[in-house]
């Protein structure tokens, strides 16, 4: 895609998530399950099995009370922009990086299954369907159309809303338009976010706000020493959140 | 005249050479004619629908019912409520056109058209970045629709990939698709094709452009 001035440049799509800010609700978790139709087990409690492409975790600062603070790290897939280790053990390229917009897709009806990419991922990010996917009879009419739903035997994971950065091009085409505004590709996370958390843009681009975003001291990512380049960054002004983000120790 | 002597073991290399050179045969007739018409469905649209009246005779273009919604969507297949702006009572002598508007018209039923180009549902196809963006023809995917009246399709039994000639002096068959596919033959598009556009234009070949 172009930008707004007409050139051609290679975007980076990429987030930041205020862990400040964040409330640990939970509705980003859920619209990501819904917007991309994540199948559900009967046992959710089991967490070896069940399926997340956004899950939430609750980290605490170890103190007692009334000296014990908690943060909340809502986690999708950090979309590593270099290395990406998914990407890279993949036999099948069912997984691929995007050059042209730093997107991680992964193509459901190329994998084979092995779980290369489940072992290599730091982050934990990918989900592996046990199980063919089975929706309550009323709610298959609220599956979305956009999203095709995997099947048994593949691994799944966040793709940054890819649908919708392909719904958002075609109303720019529509408009006769070859480039994005700010506001046009945004991930269901971000957008139902009750407390404006997360934030999302292309990196690339020093107008949107999470270019500005990332440059701020606050700015950290996820296990920073695997060097992999997480395009989501969180944003927090306390120092042991900070810390915890990476294996310091 | 002195018969030629044939040993036992000559006749019985002669026997299995036959029965080798006629299996040989079957197995060619059964993979070259009747499996292929096999694979393959004949199958009719429901109403026999006539575009070169609607395109040719009457002049409305593609996008009058295929039309585009703002959000850069596209309408595909019209509905019933396309068609009734016009076919509210019937027009002409058609007997065709009497069928439409007794049986679904009248009825209230939608017509299951056929498509000839339907995609798996792990493929998203953008009619506005094709089509306003790239400025790519409708006759460049889907050929001469509307200058031409298709009366069967073949679709395949397996991949419900479907196929239509609109030259009634190409017949539609197994090796017809295979040969001519994008030249006589129109139909779902493979994913080799697209790419093979995509590369010649520059664009991009990222998986999720298609597959989603």
């Amino acid at each position: 895609m172009k930008t707004e001035s007409g050139d051609q440049r290679i975007a980076r799509y990429g987030m930041t998530i205020d862990v400040d800010k964040c409330t640990g609700c939970g509705t980003c978790a859920v619209v990501c399950h819904m917007e991309n139709n994540v199948p559900f087990t009967v046992d959710e409690s089991d967490k070896s099995r069940n399926m997340a492409w956004m899950r939430i975790y609750k980290v605490d600062n170890g103190l007692d009370y009334p000296h014990v603070r908690v943060v909340y790290f809502p986690r999708p897939c950090m979309q590593c922009d270099h290395h990406t280790p998914c990407v890279s053990v993949c036999p099948a390229s069912a997984t691929n990086y995007d050059g042209l917009t730093g997107i991680v897709d992964q193509i459901n009806t190329r994998c084979i299954g092995c779980r290369y990419c489940m072992a290599a991922c730091p982050y934990m990010v990918r989900c592996f369907n046990w199980w063919d996917p089975v929706w309550p009879k009323d709610m298959e009419k609220h599956l979305n159309p956009d999203v095709a739903p995997r099947m048994r035997g593949v691994v799944e994971k966040c793709t940054f809303c890819s649908h919708r950065y392909l719904k958002a091009k075609d109303k720019a085409h529509n408009e006769g338009r070859d480039y994005l505004r700010e506001d046009e590709y945004v991930p269901a996370c971000v957008e139902a976010c009750p407390v404006g958390a997360m934030r999302f843009g292309d990196l690339n681009n020093p107008e949107h706000a999470v270019a500005q975003l990332i440059q701020s001291p606050r700015a950290f990512r996820l296990l920073e020493n695997l060097h992999t380049e997480p395009k989501v960054y969180y944003l927090s002004s306390y120092e042991w959140v900070r810390k915890l983000a990476d294996n310091f120790a | 005249m002195k018969m030629r002597d044939i040993s036992e073991s000559q006749r019985q290399f002669a026997l299995l050479g036959g029965i080798f050179a006629a299996a040989l045969v079957v197995s060619l007739i059964m993979g070259w004619i009747l499996f292929p018409s096999l694979a393959y469905a004949r199958k009719a649209q429901p109403i026999n629908y006539n575009p070169p009246l609607h395109v040719e005779q009457i002049g409305i273009t593609c996008d009058t019912c295929h039309f585009f919604y703002e959000d850069g969507s596209w309408a595909g297949i019209p509905t019933l409520e396309t068609c009734v702006d016009c076919h509210s009572d019937i027009i002409g002598a058609s007997p065709e056109e009497e069928k439409f508007v007794n049986e679904y018209v009248k009825k209230n039923r939608e017509v299951k058209w056929a498509l000839y180009v339907k995609q798996p549902e792990c493929v998203s196809f953008s009619h506005s970045s094709h089509v306003r963006m790239a400025k790519i023809a409708c006759e460049t995917c889907h050929g001469p629709q509307g200058h031409s009246d298709p009366k069967d399709y073949l679709a395949n039994r397996i991949t419900n990939y479907s196929y239509v000639v609109y030259d009634p002096r190409v017949p539609l068959n197994a090796f017809t698709i295979i040969r001519d596919k994008g030249e006589t033959v129109w139909g779902t598009m493979r994913m080799d094709e697209c790419t093979a556009c995509h590369r010649s234009r520059g664009t991009s070949t990222a998986c999720f452009i298609c597959h989603k």
